[in-house]
């Protein structure tokens, strides 16, 4: 199965998912970063201008914080996120599935260095694209893992119709085909939502109207809803 | 059990946990963990018994998050204050054979062109192009110096800037061109101690004494030290990939990050330490050449003591 869970094991013996993120969602907020860096340090280099060369030093302190330490301070202060990865929904986690410290994020950031040659982080890209959990040179060896943060479960409602408890040892993944259809359920045409039913005559016992409002009772059960 | 009575009766637990989460005063902070503890049995409980997939994935959601709450928390505003008194002298120490050998090709190389070129001073021409070999013969000229602004506040502070984008960069360059298999701190110690030495010895052989020696001894010893231990933290990062031992290369990859990025940010420290000495006290013309000479020495002796003794107590090694 290709897919992009990492399993995290806790001290307390459970098991937690964390979705790590693609080249696509990561360079986004990279660019979302450079973009305010950017823009930020020109603003400040408008403004420290008429201070002559007292503003052009600190300018170049501003420089040298935007370059090699914003991506630090931003994570370890924000758990884990700078303004690229919020907007983004990202976050930086260690590999016990915590966000990062300041030595992990020094070192992850500071890579940066390599994971930019030979130009265009095309050392970071290739990383990326061949490690399973996505992640850059910097990433490696600081144990780190850039995930999407998990979003908040929105329940769509289920069409009113009797609960029905669905058959005995279903899976976590056949469960949640069925919670999804019943969701689904009201926005196919009616034919659709038959022809569909009709797939699972086998566990409904029925075909049609009946076999869809079968389901959706499941659905129903599913969700708790008795 | 069914999922109904399940949830019934371990709802308000859920709900308390989710509150404390939100900053509200539901639980004391001594009873999180053994809620926590109880809510990651709950989730063991809902995926074993397969229960619905909202509730699983409401169980889920809150335990990572308590999880990232109760794990997370580094150490506060102290680490500092023992990393500096403590944690950074004793990593160098650990590392000695590669501070030692870092210290080596800079220092080694320094004396090496210092050397050479005192003998032969056209040698000088291999190492600068004529113009440069002039600029830095005017830029330290002893005659010409009053009448330059080489000093004042203004110069001070953008100077200031320019030593710690400049020098701070080249440390962190030199730490992680480690990872391109231990070359870029080989070949960026050997570039400066070469460059150094040359100019060093080609403004030696000029007579421009006291304006050279008098500038750079200021923050010579944070500076050059500072490099090599970041030389030393790039070369650690280099051998931990090719020679990562009895670990998996990854592994071995991993700790030596995290030994390459203790003596990184001492060393970090230290450049930014230079910087202000270098915009602020080496320019400028009010204290005697000797008297600052004296001072870089007393800089140089002071540091190789600290690196010597602190953090000693305690020490398990």
């Amino acid at each position: 199965m290709i897919d992009t869970v990492r399993t995290v094991e806790t001290p307390e013996g459970v098991e937690l998912h964390v979705r790590p993120a693609g080249p696509v969602a990561r360079a986004l907020a990279l660019l979302v970063d450079q973009a305010i860096v950017w823009s930020g340090l020109l603003l400040a280099l408008a403004g420290l201008a008429w201070l002559g060369q007292v503003g052009f030093g600190i300018w170049v302190i501003l420089l040298f914080f935007a370059q090699w330490l914003y991506p630090v301070f931003f994570e370890v202060l924000g758990s884990g996120r700078t303004l690229g990865k919020r907007l983004l929904k990202l976050r930086v986690l260690r590999a016990d599935g915590v966000p990062v410290d300041w030595g992990t994020s020094l070192l992850r950031n500071l890579l940066r260095f390599v994971d930019g040659l030979p130009f265009g982080y095309t050392v970071g890209l290739v990383s990326v694209l061949l490690t399973r959990d996505f992640q850059r040179v910097g990433d490696l060896v600081a144990g780190t893992v850039v995930v999407h943060d998990p979003e908040p479960h929105r329940a769509r409602p289920l069409p009113e119709v009797p609960s029905l408890a669905p058959p005995l040892g279903l899976s976590v993944e056949e469960q949640a085909c069925l919670l999804a259809f019943g969701e689904r359920s009201t926005g196919l045409t009616a034919a659709r939502a038959q022809e569909l039913g009709d797939l699972l005559g086998g566990i409904t016992g029925a075909r049609g109207e009946a076999g869809v409002q079968i389901l959706q009772g499941m659905a129903r059960h599913i969700r708790g809803l008795r | 059990m069914k999922q109904d009575h399940f949830e019934a009766e371990h709802a308000a637990l859920w709900q308390q946990l989710e509150g404390w989460l939100r900053g509200e005063p539901t639980l004391a902070p001594e009873e999180v963990p053994a809620a926590f503890r109880r809510l990651c049995h709950h989730l063991a409980l809902a995926k074993e018994r397969r229960y619905g997939v909202p509730l699983n994935d409401r169980l889920q959601a809150l335990a990572l998050e308590l999880h990232q709450r109760l794990y997370g928390e580094g150490e506060g505003g102290l680490g500092f204050w023992a990393y500096v008194a403590r944690d950074f002298p004793r990593a160098v120490r650990a590392e000695w054979k590669l501070v030692l050998l870092s210290a080596v090709l800079l220092f080694g190389s320094w004396a090496a062109a210092f050397l050479l070129i005192r003998r032969n001073p056209d040698l000088i021409h291999l190492v600068l192009t004529p113009a440069q070999a002039a600029e830095y013969a005017r830029m330290y000229d002893p005659a010409a110096r009053a009448a330059r602004e080489m000093s004042g506040p203004m110069r001070d502070v953008q100077m200031f800037g320019h030593y710690i984008w400049n020098n701070i960069g080249i440390d962190f360059q030199v730490f992680a061109s480690g990872l391109c298999f231990g070359v870029g701190p080989v070949f960026s110690l050997l570039f400066n101690g070469v460059q150094g030495g040359a100019v060093m010895g080609h403004l030696t052989n000029l007579g421009h004494i006291s304006t050279f020696y008098g500038f750079v001894s200021g923050h010579s010893s944070f500076e050059l030290i500072g490099l090599a231990i970041a030389g030393a933290g790039g070369l650690r990062l280099g051998l931990g990939l090719i020679h990562p031992g009895r670990h998996r290369r990854l592994e071995a990859l991993k700790d030596a990050g995290r030994r390459g990025a203790r003596l990184l940010m001492g060393a970090a420290l230290l450049t930014f330490i230079a910087a202000g000495f270098e915009g602020f006290w080496s320019a400028n013309e009010v204290v005697p050449w000797k008297a600052k000479v004296a001072v870089g020495l007393t800089f140089w002796v002071m540091l190789l003591i600290y690196f010597a003794m602190a953090g000693r107590k305690g020490d398990a090694r």
